[in-house]
């Protein structure tokens, strides 16, 4: 279960836990509160009786939300439900205290008989309610909202409000599966006071395989592995991140590492008592590392070539060959071109000769940028600060690609700094930190950047304006209607003045003490590699989502940093570690590992880039897009109209989820590989198997051939055996050929890079 | 089972080379072909007996560009001519009930139909409109929403050995898998139905094929993707690739599944009665793969966006060549007992301007317009909510395209309540807020 899906079924489930916990459900009351730190195995001490002034924030609001009044599903859905509306999942409590007082004209509220009230009525099912019975008449939930009823429901701006909230302890080895651990949620208030809120806190579990969670906050490990629990508590969410090692007998063997990623990578895995798999194979690695950087397969003679050399350091040299051959620009353009979404659609007029030249002036402009190895942090600066007619400044069509100040924000925030602000748009995030202050304050940054036309069809001229201002437009914010001042994100005070407010903004993004930059850059990168980032989704790296492999990112956003932000620095640290150079191939200890990087795991190509393998495999020419000769996928500035490469998910650059394409396999990919004219007839009229059968001598030499053009490497002696077994009934040798050649472009070991 | 089709020399000579090379492939792989095959039919009980739907698939026509509701499903005769038109409307096989004079062999299907009268939804735009009443949510920035065929083909996996879904034209994007990912998108034949040399893309082996030849290929792919097991147990993809080949090859092997594509099985006096076009064999299409257990089908008839010259337009093509084609699907669709288990919806994006614009045309109009709805679950013979005097509002119950998605779930079986999650972890409930169109369920 991937981590996000869990955090977000953190409604569904606080609902599941409380059907389990049915009356044995803990009394909202007001545990005495703990120093921090003492927290671990403590048994849970009785909440009070109800309290004797109840108040709304801290003793009604968290009813609310534990009992699943504010979900998505129930009053906290937008419009509510019934015509009562609470904030969603009592992340904004201040807001619910109008609509249950006061909302429809009162009559939830009987200050008479408070016992009476329909609000009551309805949670307790004593008159129908489609919610059900949320809990019972005299239960301490009923009791601390009767007496705070009868107390005149008590609410005013001096009441104490949460300022900090945090889950102890924070970081958790667990000994062994099974054993109960008492988690605790500590919170803080703005009169300096603190309570032991576990009793009021909603808990789940990131990871619900390795990491169990019941609704009083005991956590209990399953089987080895890691993950999180996350809390919430009046709109707070608290983490503790947790691990179980493996039971494994024998000792943990000494692992050396290339450099500072393995540290890492190791010494986590040491910690987990997993072991990695062995290292890769010389043909494994450089058919792997090719294809990471070039997007090609490794021709025959550079497989002979690499395995013929014995240097030492053979592995670094290639590294440092491939990082400078035109085909890494191509290749390294091409992902830049899905991440900033390069769609003619988007620019000019949206259709002709304009847009395609907008959108190939883009695209030249990163090629350049990739060929000269531009840092990272000025090639992102040019983009935020550029200016000028989106004819003649590739890098201004950025700003054409999404067109209001919000969604250009959105866009900086998922494509630069592993940020989703959308949730905040409206209303809290609900699993991140982000306020609709944040969003709106922080959109008003990109506010400043305004378009006027330019005098060519549709032309449009990017220019700065520090005096516009935009308003918040949150649904229910405080703040709703007024201009928002512009704040970098995850700052308290607002930007200071500056001559200009974006060059302002592209200071702040590529500041080296900038929290998401550099750390955003090196997980993509490190994404890219392994299939998988340190942190999940890539573009939504929230403070609550555990590192699989602590320190790591930090650790690699400082190098990058420290190296004027020099990209090929991390990529070749990435392609030299020997984390990088593990081997595919699972062992019994690591076979369940899906985070921990203790084994490669086999990859599908990107669209472009498996076409070409099959073009150079089968020696099968074709043209792409505008280009006029014979060319390879990568290299088209604009994606192509292909039915092949749909099929296989390239990017089309659409929507702001579309920046990374789409790799999942399915049967139309599978039908076009194994049964379509269209690859039969590269198989046959490509020129490969021409080739391989004028120059084999025997059947041994055209099955030879064809493993070295397709998975790079030597058949072993028991396929040779049975492939040649099966080629004897078919007298033509070409074909044979064509035979082989199509088993092979079948096989998963040529799909896959591995 | 039907073997018209056995007499078709040359097809049955394809087919049964076909057949005997991927046995004497499956040979190979016999073991895991079964597994596969009785893990299919354990899911589907455990789906069935799950079940509380009233049909177990639907076919989705949908009218693109805006039909006007005034000219086809709800008349007004009484109101001003600069409303009214120039179409009268007509009596129906249901007493009450009537409808364009321009939909005269409808009109004698009307028993089997549900027309709803009050749809109202905020958006005249085509693309908005076409999302909202494809997946039954406005367009969410940044996030693409499933549509009704891709979420019932994730809930209920497929019938048989076809692709679930299905998208007998090229299909829309607002009827793709969104979020669930490419794997769930509509399978689509690629080429026309009406074209003479129909043929479904991928399916045919490619010419100069024998017997022998198809085996030693696959028995060469077996050996050459043996080393690639050691990597299976770290890899989900892995696994699900090859699950893929197996798949492919069922329905390759399978020649009842691919034969579900084969319009020519059918013979000519249905085909004529279809109508030799793109939408008549689409939907004849569309009834050979829900017969052979396809989940979801989604045809598509364009042409309604009619700004100018309305009258013209549609009496001189449009609404004959829906109105023939459609009474031929429903009579041949009641015929043979499908319509029982399989949902009909008709609609588009939005009706049209009651008033009559300086054009002869009827502009965009979203505030009320009509659907259709037939067969599994479905009252026919009924029409539910209805529209002003003038057609300019719902008078009764109106209809949003939430309790059109809770309406075709609720009809397959599926909770329109639950909720599913994206990859990125955000979820969305099916039918946002809303509610099953009782008054049109049986």
């Amino acid at each position: 279960m991937s981590l996000t899906r869990a955090i977000l079924a953190l409604a569904l489930l606080s609902f599941v836990l409380l059907a389990a916990a049915g009356q044995t459900g803990r009394r909202p009351g007001r545990p005495p509160a703990r120093p921090p730190g003492s927290h671990a195995n403590l048994p849970l001490t009785q909440p009070p009786a109800v309290p004797e002034k109840p108040e709304f924030l801290r003793d009604v609001s968290p009813i609310l939300d534990r009992t699943g009044c504010s979900t998505a599903e129930c009053h906290g859905k937008f419009g509510g439900r019934g015509g009562f509306q609470l904030s969603l999942l009592t992340l904004s409590p201040e807001d619910d205290y109008e609509p249950i007082i006061y909302g429809g004209r009162g009559r939830r509220i009987n200050f008479a008989i408070p016992e009476k009230s329909l609000f009551l009525l309805k949670a307790t099912g004593a008159v129908a309610h489609p919610g059900g019975q949320r809990f019972k008449t005299m239960s301490p939930e009923w009791r601390t909202i009767v007496r705070w009823l009868r107390n005149g429901a008590p609410f005013d701006d001096k009441d104490p409000r949460l300022s900090s909230f945090s889950i102890k302890p924070e970081k958790v080895t667990l000994t062994k599966a099974g054993a109960p651990i008492q988690l605790r949620a500590l919170a803080v208030y703005t009169d300096g006071s603190t309570r032991d809120v576990t009793s009021q806190t909603v808990f789940s579990s990131t990871n619900d395989a390795v990491l169990k969670v019941t609704r009083d906050g005991v956590v209990t490990g399953r089987q080895w592995g890691g993950g999180a629990v996350l809390a919430r508590y009046l709109g707070a969410i608290g983490a503790s991140f947790l691990t179980l090692p493996q039971v494994r007998k024998g000792p943990y063997p000494s692992l050396p590492a290339a450099n500072l990623i393995d540290r890492f990578v190791f010494d986590n895995l040491k910690r987990l008592n997993v072991l990695p798999s062995t290292f890769s194979t010389d043909e494994e690695y450089l058919r792997r590392v090719t294809l990471d950087t070039l997007g090609r397969l490794p021709t025959p003679a550079e497989v002979a070539s690499f395995l013929s050399d014995h240097a030492a350091d053979k592995r670094q040299k290639l590294v440092d060959a491939l990082l400078e051959k035109p085909e890494f620009v191509d290749y390294r353009t091409l992902r830049l071109c899905d991440l900033l979404r390069v769609n003619p659609r988007k620019f000019g007029n949206g259709n002709g000769a304009l847009s395609d030249r907008a959108a190939t002036l883009f695209y030249e402009w990163i090629w350049k940028s990739v060929d000269s190895n531009k840092p990272w942090d000025q090639f992102v600066r040019e983009i935020v600060t550029a200016q000028g007619s989106a004819y003649q400044n590739g890098p201004a069509n950025f700003y054409r690609v999404e067109r209001t100040a919000n969604d250009r924000m959105e866009n900086i925030g998922q494509a630069f700094l592993g940020v989703r602000m959308s949730c905040a748009r409206c209303h809290k995030h609900p699993f991140d930190r982000w306020t609709t202050d944040d969003y709106w304050n922080f959109a008003a940054l990109t506010g400043k950047v305004l378009e006027r036309r330019g005098r060519l069809l549709d032309e449009v001229v990017i220019t700065h304006a520090n005096k516009t201002e935009i308003r918040n437009q949150s649904v229910n914010g405080k703040n709703r209607g007024k201009v928002a001042p512009p704040t970098y994100l995850g700052e308290k005070e607002p930007a200071a003045e500056s001559v200009d407010m974006v060059d302002g903004l592209a200071d702040w993004m590529t500041n080296p003490k900038n929290r998401f930059f550099a750390r955003a850059t090196v997980n993509r990168l490190w994404s890219f590699y392994f299939a998988k980032g340190i942190i999940n989704p890539v573009d939504d790296m929230r403070a609550t989502t555990p590192e699989s492999v602590p320190g790591l990112l930090d650790a690699l956003a400082g190098e990058l940093a420290q190296n004027r932000y020099d990209i090929k620095h991390v990529i070749r640290l990435i392609l030299t570690s020997r984390t990088y150079q593990l081997s595919a191939v699972p062992n019994e200890s690591n076979r369940k590992d899906d985070m921990f990087f203790s084994h490669y795991v086999p990859k599908p190509m990107p669209a472009p880039a498996l076409l070409d393998m099959i073009n150079q495999a089968a020696g099968a020419a074709e043209t792409f897009g505008s280009f006029p000769e014979r060319s390879r996928a990568i290299q088209a500035s604009l994606p192509p109209s292909s039915q092949f490469l749909n099929a296989f998910g390239q990017s089309h650059r659409d929507f702001l989820a579309d920046i990374d394409p789409r790799l999942e396999p399915n049967l139309v990919q599978t039908l076009l590989m194994i049964n379509s004219p269209y690859i039969e007839g590269k198989i046959r009229s490509g020129k490969a198997t021409a080739e391989v059968v004028k120059q084999a001598q025997t059947d041994e030499d055209v099955v030879k051939t064809l493993y070295l053009r397709t998975f790079c490497r030597e058949p072993k002696q028991d396929e040779m055996a049975k492939a040649l077994g099966l080629l004897k009934s078919e007298p033509n040798r070409k074909e044979a050929a064509q035979d082989m050649l199509w088993a092979l472009l079948s096989a998963r070991e040529f799909y896959f890079n591995h | 089972m039907d073997y018209n089709w056995l007499s078709d020399c040359e097809k049955f000579h394809r087919r049964d080379v076909l057949k005997v090379g991927m046995l004497s492939m499956l040979g190979l792989t016999l073991p895991k072909y079964y597994a596969l095959a009785d893990a299919a039919k354990a899911d589907k009980g455990a789906k069935a007996s799950q079940t509380t739907g009233t049909a177990d698939s639907a076919i989705l026509i949908w009218l693109a560009g805006g039909p006007s509701h005034l000219d086809t499903w709800d008349l007004k005769p009484d109101a001003p001519i600069e409303i009214r038109g120039s179409f009268q409307p007509v009596e129906t096989n249901v007493a009450g009930i009537r409808i364009s004079e321009h939909l005269p062999s409808v009109a004698k299907q009307m028993d089997k139909l549900c027309l709803v009268r009050s749809v109202t939804s905020p958006t005249g735009a085509h693309e908005i409109g076409t999302h909202y009443m494809l997946t039954g949510f406005l367009p969410l920035p940044g996030f693409a929403v499933p549509s009704y065929g891709a979420v019932a083909s994730h809930l209920l996996g497929p019938r048989s050995a076809l692709p679930p879904y299905i998208s007998v034209q090229q299909p829309l994007d607002e009827m793709g898998a969104g979020f669930l990912g490419a794997a769930l998108n509509p399978f689509s034949p690629g080429s026309d139905p009406a074209n003479p040399n129909f043929r479904v893309r991928d399916l045919d082996t490619p010419s100069g094929m024998t017997v022998e030849k198809l085996d030693r290929r696959r028995a060469l792919r077996e050996v050459v993707d043996s080393a690639f097991k050691a990597h299976e147990k770290g890899s989900d993809r892995a696994r699900a690739v090859d699950s893929f080949y197996n798949r492919a090859y069922t329905l390759l092997s399978s020649s009842e599944a691919r034969g579900a594509f084969d319009l020519k099985q059918e013979k000519d006096p249905v085909r004529d009665a279809y109508g030799r076009h793109t939408f008549g064999q689409s939907l004849l299409l569309s009834r050979r793969l829900i017969e052979a257990g396809v989940r979801f089908t989604t045809v598509t008839l364009g042409g309604w966006d009619n700004h100018n010259n309305i009258f013209n337009v549609l009496s001189g093509g449009l609404l004959p060549r829906f109105d023939r084609s459609f009474a031929a699907f429903l009579d041949d669709m009641g015929q043979r007992g499908l319509l029982k288990r399989t949902l009909v919806i008709v609609m588009g994006e939005f009706g049209r301007t009651p008033i009559i614009n300086k054009d002869g045309g009827r502009d965009h109009y979203p505030r009320v317009f009509s659907m259709a709805l037939a067969g599994g679950g479905i009252t026919g013979g009924t029409v539910v909510g209805g529209s002003d005097a003038r057609g300019m509002e719902p008078s009764s119950d109106p209809v949003k395209p939430e309790d059109i998605a809770a309406t075709i779930y609720q009809c397959l079986g599926i909770d329109y309540s639950q909720s599913i999650s994206s990859p990125e972890g955000v979820r969305i409930t099916l039918s946002r807020g809303g509610n099953p169109i009782r008054k049109a369920l049986a």
